[in-house]
């Protein structure tokens, strides 16, 4: 009995010396994508300490479950990420063997993004026959994070979180949370207006990973290069496709630079369409370093082509 | 290790109403001070260890509970379509099976190579369904995620392939796993058939672990080592029944209590290292050891009274995979498995040893090309005879929850005829998106 007590007072003192933070250290965000850690950067500045999962080049549904992302997610005060099923490839079995139970689900430092933000896209059709449709993501389009209504829809969420983590920081965050979306203000109006030339345009899409861009930029997906959702493409279903742009007259195709760009090139050659090879994650080039840069080179490649 | 489970538990609970008391301490603190700040952290207080533990969340609204009320409805009314909001994670697995152990009946027995508990059957051959799997998983409260893995293996008779419980928050970077499970010994062990890009098991499977694999009923305890690279060492014990096959040596097992507690125990050290973005490597060191059974030398043998000597199965498991990060290079990837291990039975009962080699190639977006070969009877012995074996395998993947499989295996060895085993599989995953292990 004594030796139970000693040893209970034992794992408490280790377990309190291991949770607690001295005040002045940063908290450890840990994100699962770049924009996600970008905007943690643009809310908590110098107070957080922020790695990404994954790279913008990397097709975010399918990150290596490495045992040393396991380590990065240990040592984490909080954990963000783009939820909706996105990662769930390869996300949950890493939190599990993190061992750290300050990222688990329900817990202050485990952060779904996707809260801050209107879903969309929800399939409204029985669970049995969604897998028909490819893998398609059952909570609603995971794709969210580039149109500025979502982009400061999160910034909300992670500035609110932040202050119940870093109570002591909860002013820095309101300051980071307010020169992020004074900044984007004047960025939304920039865009807009050089966005202008694309209000209607038809656009096919490879992957149905635009439609909140579209929604956001008044752009008409009319079809997409994989015939189905996480189904590579087929000869028949792309010279259907290239019929379909002709009469509906596509003038852009969208493909998000981490997929092939052969094949969308070639559809947007025979659907007489221009081609936007379009980053869609900070990181996806060297010089897309924080979220205004990744929307500035959306913007770019829509308007220009490439 | 189970009561260390429980104290550490224990000490959770108390560091975490201790830290809530702290909490409350420091936000009456900040109360007087800035007023703003306590009202934005009002919502968090449901996330309080003790309110929580009165209402447990259910998976996937938490997070939306703890971000405002607002946005949490909105999840919520999300989640709807997919089903009831409580039920675990559910899917359904199945592989099937088409095709023959050699030409000839009897060529396979006379190899002695024992197949695999989901290996496809020996005994009804042509036609098979290797394995139907039904998986359920979920989070059982904030400290426990749980697991069933049922499994009906060639149609005969429902098993638990696992059951278990694993914990979440326990402090020092520890984590338990109860229940029935597959040890972490070595690395095809831990895999499910499912996870495989071949249709047999190796073949010191069946010869070194037991039919099934090593796993059952069992306690794990695993420590992430304080390192810069993932270090993670297991100390596992378990009780490992009678085998069904008496006929031949098996490592572990029994039902008998001859000594004090006869126990199977394994110790696992896992480290990973990246050598570069695309370039990793994982490395195993395992070791077990436990009470063999030994019908063959036993007469009469009453498999729950069989005190076989002791064994001692030790080895390493290596793990290199390449695959660029970034598709547009390519979709070409490579894996390459290398497992060898030995076995030494006490009392003079001398050493064996057996493993394999293979290596699995994406060729193309949705077609894997492997190629294994197995050694057995390194050294050999009356219960490992020296065999070996080369397969083949294409995989074709037509989307990320079905496979279709062609596989081909050259079995032979000093003094036996070459035998050519040939199996076309398919395979689905219907319900739950799996998450694809490392």
């Amino acid at each position: 009995m004594r030796l139970g007590s000693k040893l209970t007072a034992l794992l408490l003192a280790g377990a309190i010396a291991l949770s607690a933070r001295s005040a002045s250290a940063k908290l450890r965000v840990v994100a699962t994508i770049e924009t996600l850690a970008d905007l943690c950067r643009q809310v908590g500045g110098d107070r957080l300490e922020v790695t990404s999962l994954s790279h913008g080049y990397q097709d975010p549904h399918f990150v290596e479950a490495k045992p040393s992302l396991v380590l990065t997610l240990n040592r984490a005060d909080a954990l963000v990420y783009v939820g909706l099923d996105l990662e769930i490839g390869w996300l949950p079995p890493l939190v599990q063997q993190s061992r750290n139970v300050r990222i688990q689900r329900g817990q202050p430092g485990n952060i779904d993004a996707s809260t801050g933000i209107k879903v969309e896209d929800v399939p409204n059709i029985p669970a049995d026959q969604l897998r028909a449709l490819g893998d398609i993501h059952p909570l609603g389009n995971p794709h969210y994070w580039i149109p500025p209504k979502n982009a400061r829809g999160i910034a909300r969420v992670l500035a609110q979180r932040f202050s119940e983590l870093d109570a002591a920081g909860a002013a820095g965050y309101q300051a980071g949370l307010a020169a992020f979306e004074h900044r984007l203000d004047a960025k939304e109006a920039a865009w807009d207006k050089a966005a202008a030339p694309l209000h209607g345009l038809h656009v096919v899409t490879y992957h149905k990973s635009w439609s909140y861009v579209a929604d956001w930029l008044k752009l008409q997906e009319v079809g997409y290069i994989e015939p189905k959702p996480g189904i590579p493409p087929t000869a028949n279903h792309t010279a259907q496709l290239i019929a379909l742009m002709r009469k509906s007259d596509v003038k852009l195709v969208i493909v998000e630079s981490f997929y092939p760009s052969s094949l969308a090139r070639f559809v947007a050659e025979n659907g007489h369409a221009r081609l936007a090879s379009a980053p869609s994650d900070v990181g996806a080039a060297p010089a897309i370093k924080s979220y205004f840069d990744l929307v500035d080179a959306v913007l770019a490649a829509f308007v220009s082509g490439q | 290790m189970l009561s260390l489970a429980i104290v550490c538990l224990l000490a959770q609970q108390i560091d975490q109403s201790a830290l809530d008391k702290a909490m409350a301490a420091d936000a009456a603190a900040k109360a007087a001070a800035t007023p703003a700040t306590t009202s934005a952290s009002t919502p968090a207080g449901s996330a309080a260890p003790s309110i929580q533990g009165a209402t447990p969340a259910p998976e996937g609204t938490a997070a939306g509970a703890t971000a405002g009320e607002e946005k949490g409805a909105s999840q919520q009314s999300v989640r709807a379509p997919g089903g009831s909001l409580l039920n675990p994670a559910l899917s359904f697995i199945l592989d099937g099976s088409f095709g023959y152990y050699g030409a000839h009946a009897g060529d396979f027995a006379a190899l002695g190579l024992p197949p695999a508990g989901d290996d496809p059957s020996v005994s009804r051959q042509g036609f098979g369904l290797q394995e139907i799997e039904l998986a359920a998983q979920s989070a059982i409260d904030p400290y426990f995620e749980g697991a069933v893995f049922l499994t009906i293996p060639n149609l005969a008779g429902l098993e638990v392939e696992e059951a278990y419980l694993v914990t979440t928050s326990l402090p020092l970077n520890l984590q338990i796993k109860a229940g029935t499970f597959r040890s972490q010994f070595g690395r095809n062990n831990t895999q499910h058939l499912h996870l495989q890009y071949f249709t047999r098991r190796p073949l010191m499977t069946a010869l070194l672990f037991g039919e099934d694999g090593l796993r059952g009923p069992g306690a794990q305890a695993s420590v992430l080592l304080p390192l810069p690279w993932f270090a993670a060492l297991y100390v596992e014990a378990f009780s490992i029944a009678a085998p069904d096959n008496l006929a031949g040596l098996s490592t572990f097992g029994g039902g008998a209590r001859l000594t004090p507690s006869n126990l199977t125990y394994t110790t696992e050290l896992e480290q990973f290292f990246e050598l570069a973005e695309s370039h990793s490597l994982l490395v195993g060191l395992n070791f077990a050891t436990g009470r063999s059974v030994d019908c063959v030398t036993a007469a009469p043998c009453v498999p729950v009274n069989v005190d076989g000597p002791r064994s001692f199965l030790y080895g390493a498991d290596l793990y290199y995979k390449w695959k660029p990060a970034n598709v547009v290079q390519s979709y070409a990837s490579l894996q390459w498995t290398t497992e060898f291990y030995a076995r030494t039975l006490a009392d003079g009962g001398g050493t064996e040893g057996a493993g394999y080699s293979e290596a699995v190639v994406q060729i193309a977006r949705r077609f894997y090309l492997g190629a294994r070969f197995d050694l057995t009877g390194l050294p050999s012995g009356p219960d490992v005879p020296r065999r070996y074996g080369g397969a083949a395998s294409l995989t074709f993947a037509p989307s990320e929850f079905s496979r279709l499989r062609l596989y081909a295996q050259e079995l032979g060895g000093p003094g036996v005829a070459a035998t050519t085993v040939g199996f076309l599989q398919v395979e689905y995953a219907m319900g739950a998106h799996g998450a694809h292990p490392f």
